[in-house]
């Protein structure tokens, strides 16, 4: 597919290109991304001691492009170029080549959903691929889900849907909960005891950073029973069955209602849920998949990839989802939405 | 097989330039230096062996770099090192001295944390309610990142620490801090408590991989490697 082609798509999609900037302050990704990113930024000070990188991601430059125009109308971009990112395989490049398409600021959810979803399978259309599977799925009703299983302590609910863009620490985490063994009842004792001592103090005594109102917040909010408990055993087991869910579209909502019900958790989820319902598209299989697109952390809603056939090897073309939480986390005083879709260059 | 000097690289200070030559010593390997400041010495019966007194980080770049032949330095120096030096040196003996551990150390008033799990709570509780990034102060960043990262833990931020590392959280440079500790006594004063440990470190004898070809290292390595 010739990138001319590409562009013209979005522009006909209404898609405005836009240039990102090369380099980006590095507190922007770190916050973002924590500071184990840092070993892969290419970064460097400037000479009043500011911290810049190399941009390691362009649709993090593209939200901090928004964020600096101040604009405040519903906004369509489409970028092309270069991220950077130092690789720990030597036969990597720092190089990765980037296409992506946004929309930000609107006030429909659902019809900016469909509109990216619409486009994305437009590119495919025009590319050499004849068939596709759409993958669709919503991280929203995973959250749900943690949030119903009640019988897990509070932060390990947090912690479970704080984790789910990482899949191997996301597994350790459930294997943790099943067989937890670092809670020494002893010491819960002593600390106990402490915290007791603790709550006749000055509430708003600074320890290393951290208020005693919020050391000793976090410490009765800890739960100490004991997390080999059947019922965690059980909660593990509903989530890993749920991140096993996968069925065509218009069966989506039966499934999953289904699925709630037999582990006798309040939710409903109905079709409306679903940006497409029906599995009508000519060479396209649209299926609901609870386990896609992982690996990107700022997904909050709706997320879809479209997979593909390459040397009988299943390969992602393009990937996409809702970010509603980026534009405020990277510095935006407003929480805006914003929804959009990378493609996967090196397979055009 | 060449018959080359083979260059052996020793701790230049401290206590543990002590124990490196006691394993000489033992080994009946007599270093001779013309003077006791001499930073270079021979071995007496080996004409072909010459003795380098180094920094112990400075002995691993060394063999990285094949300068060197074989070298005393500490395991948390070797591991902290990159991976392009790394690679080109092998561990040939674990001694039983030098010993220390690599801690992930927090204030002790922190009852809520007692194991790492705990730390990834509240390095977004740093995030949620101040803003910022935790912060850890190390001389051991390698190695401090891929703890945090093996931990599940993102939300941090290393503070440089070239000396005084268990004050850092005192001081407020630091909320926490990744250290060496060998009785703990330290960070008992300091009034910190170990959460978990990164590594357990004792002095090693290293060699270049490129130099095993070299005639007489092999010999010279096995003779090292009796405690």
């Amino acid at each position: 597919m010739k990138s001319e082609n590409l562009s013209n798509i979005l522009k006909k999609n209404g898609f405005k290109n836009i240039e990102l900037d090369s380099i980006i302050e590095s507190k922007h990704i770190l916050k973002r991304s924590g500071g184990n990113f840092r070993q892969y930024l290419f970064s460097f000070y400037d000479q009043n001691y500011t911290e810049y990188a190399l941009r390691s991601d362009l649709s993090i430059a593209s939200v901090i492009k928004f964020i600096n125009d101040k604009n405040q109308k519903k906004t369509k971009w489409s970028y092309s170029g270069e991220a950077y990112r130092k690789q720990n395989k030597n036969n990597q490049s720092p190089v990765i080549k980037q296409t992506g398409f946004e929309i930000f600021n609107s006030n429909s959810k659902a019809e900016d959903d469909l509109e990216v979803i619409k486009t994305s399978l437009e590119i495919f259309k025009k590319s050499k691929f004849k068939k596709c599977v759409l993958n669709l799925s919503n991280i929203e009703i995973f959250h749900v889900l943690i949030n119903k299983l009640t019988n897990l302590p509070l932060r390990w609910r947090e912690k479970i849907k704080r984790h789910y863009s990482r899949e191997v620490y996301f597994e350790q985490l459930l294997k943790k909960l099943s067989d937890n063994k670092d809670i020494n009842p002893k010491i819960v004792e002593q600390d106990k005891k402490l915290a007791d001592k603790f709550r006749k103090k000055d509430l708003n005594t600074i320890y290393s950073g951290r208020s005693l109102k919020d050391i000793l917040e976090r410490f009765d909010l800890k739960n100490y029973q004991d997390p080999r408990n059947l019922s965690n055993k059980k909660s593990v087991k509903i989530i890993k069955d749920f991140l096993k869910i996968s069925c065509p579209i218009e069966k989506a909502p039966n499934v999953l209602n289904n699925f709630f019900k037999k582990n006798n958790l309040n939710i409903l989820i109905s079709a409306d849920y679903f940006p497409i319902k029906k599995n009508n598209i000519k060479n396209t299989k649209v299926v609901f998949n609870t386990n896609i697109n992982r690996t990107v952390n700022y997904y909050t809603g709706m997320t879809f990839n479209i997979q593909v056939n390459l040397n009988n090897k299943k390969e992602i073309f393009l990937s996409g989802g809702r970010f509603d939480s980026l534009i405020k986390d990277l510095g935006n005083k407003k929480n805006l939405n914003a929804v959009g879709a990378a493609i996967n260059i090196s397979i055009l | 097989m060449t018959k080359e000097i083979i260059t052996i690289l020793t701790l230049s200070k401290g206590r543990m330039k002590m124990q490196a030559e006691e394993v000489f010593k033992k080994n009946k390997l007599k270093i001779i230096q013309k003077s006791e400041r001499s930073l270079i010495g021979t071995i007496k019966g080996y004409p072909m062996v010459r003795v380098l007194y180094m920094n112990a980080t400075e002995i691993l770049e060394a063999l990285g770099k094949n300068i060197g032949d074989i070298g005393i330095s500490g395991k948390d120096i070797w591991r902290e090192s990159e991976p392009s030096i790394q690679s080109k040196i092998s561990l040939a003996k674990e001694y039983n001295w030098g010993k220390s551990d690599l801690v992930v150390a927090v204030d002790n008033n922190w009852i809520d944390c007692i194991n790492p799990t705990d730390l990834e709570d509240i390095s977004y509780e740093f995030f949620q309610k101040h803003k910022r990034l935790m912060r850890c102060a190390t001389k051991f960043r390698n190695l401090s990142n891929s703890w945090f990262n093996s931990k599940g833990i993102t939300q941090y931020e290393l503070i440089s620490s070239k000396g005084a590392t268990e004050v850092a959280n005192q001081l407020g440079v630091a909320d926490l801090c990744i250290d060496l500790s060998s009785t703990g006594e330290t960070l008992r004063q300091n009034n910190l408590k170990v959460i978990d440990t990164i590594l357990k470190s004792s002095a090693c004898l290293f060699y270049s991989k490129k130099s095993v070809k070299k005639k007489g290292v092999k010999k010279i390595i096995k003779l090292l490697s009796k405690d």
